[in-house]
């Protein structure tokens, strides 16, 4: 270890110790190789425990890149078997899971847009309740971390996907008269479900912060957590921010934590976000059109994003943004039970006619 | 320049340095900026000691003059052009990407910017059979997705090729300053093989681990995004790699013109700079499908002609070129 050349400022240390440091003629690591805190101590000025800090975390920082695979990094051709052995969280609608690949990716980060009543909530409270479903059904028989900034939280239609879900399980074991998926659906009740998440109300953009951080240590108490939600995350950024460029440095920075957690924790993390309006500054044919808020920077820190949008009387979700996956759209509906397909055969309509009925109408346009 | 430590020369001992300290001189550079006959006298060490250790200093930190008909013979000897794997844009940039050079791609979301980090790194690994490194700072690396193009490539078994390609990730500052540190001790040490026929270095994106220290009351960022731009113009000439990264592209403060982000210093770091431009894509619920093709400009090179553009389009399969 220490047998590079990285210099002393490139590390995570704070202000007046850099300063401290360079004052003594440290610039490098190669200065600091072999030496005791009380000697930096003595030849620094700093305390005794602000020496010993120093030492950590170059320390820790240079030993991050002798861990598994930090040194000489990750073959792309292990990536490859790890992507293909992760599966996704299901959505319910066939359409969409394929779109996003096999349903909403696990170590991603993936941002819902839409305007106010498309279907941004239903569609985290349904990967809420997806993410818990035993693995015997096909799912991932994880929990969820829900942190709610609007209070659009709602326990009675929570209720109703997860009756759906348990109906739809039930299904698959009549069907499959199989002894396993009877033992798993003992446990499949409505209260278990609700237990599997865990909600976070958030009031301003301080305690988001503050959640956000200390995430990593609750992922690390609860392993079974395979998704984190966070609806919306565009409203505390909204308001009582004057300096943009405080903002932005703000969301970027929650958008990095965000992605690390998602690829070191191999969750899932899904976050919300409203349309705002754009004035065409070339004064154009529209002079205005709808874009998601929180800005251009913004709009580069999600992997995956999903613009949901009504089409005539139709909801739509649209890929925008994918590293693998094609740009498409397809339509989806919500229904009692959730976020499901539109299915145009009339036996199935049938089949499901108490289950299916659309709880929304378009509204006026 | 380094601390002043015994045992670099003979003459430097303990005692020295113990002298040379109580006079403030702490490091190579305070050792050879002050006056040796003032020095002798103050810290009573023989002047003719200071000479030899102030020799041996120069001789060991100072640059060599190298002549031009090496240094050309040796530009010849290890550059290579890479293909992007995309015709057009291969055309665009005269052959491709150059090694000893940092190519840089600015466009905005999902413009494509990493559709061409993947293209390019299947087009290395597969074509001229070279290694690439990905560092990955904002989760965008899909293995899947460079076995798809390299099968679209007409590559019956894409696996065998994944392995020439690394994933770092770094996803603050720190760590992508530790992960280029990283490739550069192993291109010095030549331990691994893998490191001896790497050729490609692809960043993906620069911008993601800049922004949340850019601005703001402390001017720490400023320092250390110059230092990245040093660390990988190091990475490209000294161990000639072909250097890819990204950039967003943003309106500038008050709306109109878009460019590059991250602001003048960083301008000067890519030698070749090529924009993604917007195809009039406004992600309206009328037009929800924007089109596939895109076109690319060159505004900054230091060989050719700049403000050429060339289009290409994102099929499923892999960037490919349109006339």
């Amino acid at each position: 270890m220490m047998d590079t050349q990285r210099e002393l400022c490139t590390f995570p240390l704070a202000p007046n110790h850099k300063l401290k440091l360079s004052a003594a003629g440290f610039q490098t690591i190669q200065d600091l190789k072999g030496i005791k805190p009380a000697e930096l101590c003595k030849d620094t000025g700093l305390s005794l425990d602000d020496s010993e800090g120093v030492l950590n975390t170059v320390n820790v920082a240079e030993k991050m890149h002798w861990k598994s695979g930090g040194r000489c990094g990750l073959s792309a051709l292990d990536m490859l078997h790890e992507e293909q052995s992760l599966p996704g969280i299901i959505t319910f609608s066939e359409r969409v899971d394929r779109m996003l690949g096999a349903g909403v990716p696990l170590c991603k980060v993936t941002e819902l847009c839409g305007e106010p009543g498309v279907g941004k909530t239903q569609f985290c409270l349904q990967l809420a309740v997806g993410v818990q479903i035993p693995e015997v059904f096909g799912g991932l028989h994880g929990e969820a971390v829900y942190i709610d900034t609007e209070g659009s939280f709602i326990t009675e239609r929570l209720v109703d996907i997860i009756a759906a879900t348990v109906r739809h399980c039930e299904h698959i074991s009549q069907k499959e008269h199989n002894e396993e998926f009877v033992e798993h659906l003992k446990s499949l009740t409505v209260e278990h479900l609700l237990t599997g998440i865990h909600y976070h109300r958030c009031h301003d953009y301080i305690q988001l912060l503050a959640i956000v951080h200390l995430l990593p240590a609750f992922l690390k108490n609860h392993p079974k957590v395979k998704l984190v939600v966070i609806d919306s995350l565009a409203a505390p950024f909204q308001h009582d921010f004057e300096d943009f460029s405080l903002r932005t440095r703000i969301l970027t920075s929650v958008a990095q934590n965000l992605v690390k957690m998602a690829a070191e924790f191999k969750i899932s993390v899904v976050l919300t976000n409203k349309m705002t309006t754009k004035l065409n500054s070339s004064g154009g044919d529209s002079g205005a059109h709808l874009v998601p808020a929180l800005g251009e920077s913004w709009g580069h820190a999600c992997t995956v994003r999903v613009i949901l949008h009504w089409e005539g009387n139709q909801r739509m979700a649209w890929l925008y943004k994918s590293p693998s996956q094609t740009e498409t759209t397809v339509p989806y509906q919500i229904t009692t039970g959730g976020i499901r397909d539109i299915i145009m055969e009339e036996r199935y309509q049938a089949e499901n006619a108490e289950d299916e009925t659309p709880v929304k109408q378009q509204k006026l346009s | 320049m380094a601390l002043l430590k015994a045992g670099l020369c003979t003459a430097l001992n303990n005692t020295v340095l113990e002298n040379l300290r109580s006079v403030g001189i702490k490091t190579t550079l305070d050792f050879i900026t002050k006056d040796l006959e003032a020095v002798a006298q103050q810290a009573s060490v023989p002047y003719k000691d200071l000479l030899a250790i102030r020799r041996v200093i120069l001789a060991q930190y100072s640059g060599f003059p190298l002549n031009g008909a090496e240094l050309y013979d040796n530009g010849v000897l290890t550059m290579a052009i890479l293909s992007t794997g995309c015709t057009s844009i291969d055309e665009l940039l005269d052959g491709g990407l150059y090694t000893a050079e940092v190519t840089e791609v600015a466009g905005s979301i999902a413009a494509g910017k990493t559709q061409m980090c993947f293209t390019s790194a299947a087009s290395v690994i597969c074509k001229t059979k070279q290694n690439v490194i990905f560092v990955d700072t904002c989760g965008s690396f899909s293995a899947e997705r460079i076995s798809i193009i390299l099968e679209e490539n007409g590559e019956s078994e894409p696996e065998q090729f994944l392995s020439q390609v690394r994933c770092f990730t770094a996803f603050d500052v720190y760590e992508l300053i530790g992960a280029l540190e990283t490739i550069r001790h192993n291109k010095q040490r030549q331990m691994d093989p893998f490191f001896e026929s790497l050729k490609l270095l692809i960043v993906d994106n620069v911008a993601s681990v800049i922004y949340p220290i850019l601005g703001g009351p402390q001017s720490d960022g400023q320092s250390l995004i110059t230092i990245i731009g040093q660390k990988l113009k190091i990475l490209a000439v000294e161990f000639s790699l072909a250097v890819l990264i990204t950039n967003n592209l943003v309106s500038s403060e008050w709306g109109g013109t878009l460019s590059a982000s991250l602001g003048r210093v960083w301008s000067h770091v890519p030698h070749t700079r090529l924009v993604i431009l917007p195809h009039g894509n406004k992600h309206t619920a009328e037009t929800p499908e924007r089109e596939t093709r895109r076109e690319m400009m060159i505004v900054k090179s230091s060989r050719g002609p700049t403000n050429k553009c060339c289009n290409f389009i994102i099929a499923s399969s892999r960037l490919s070129s349109v006339r």
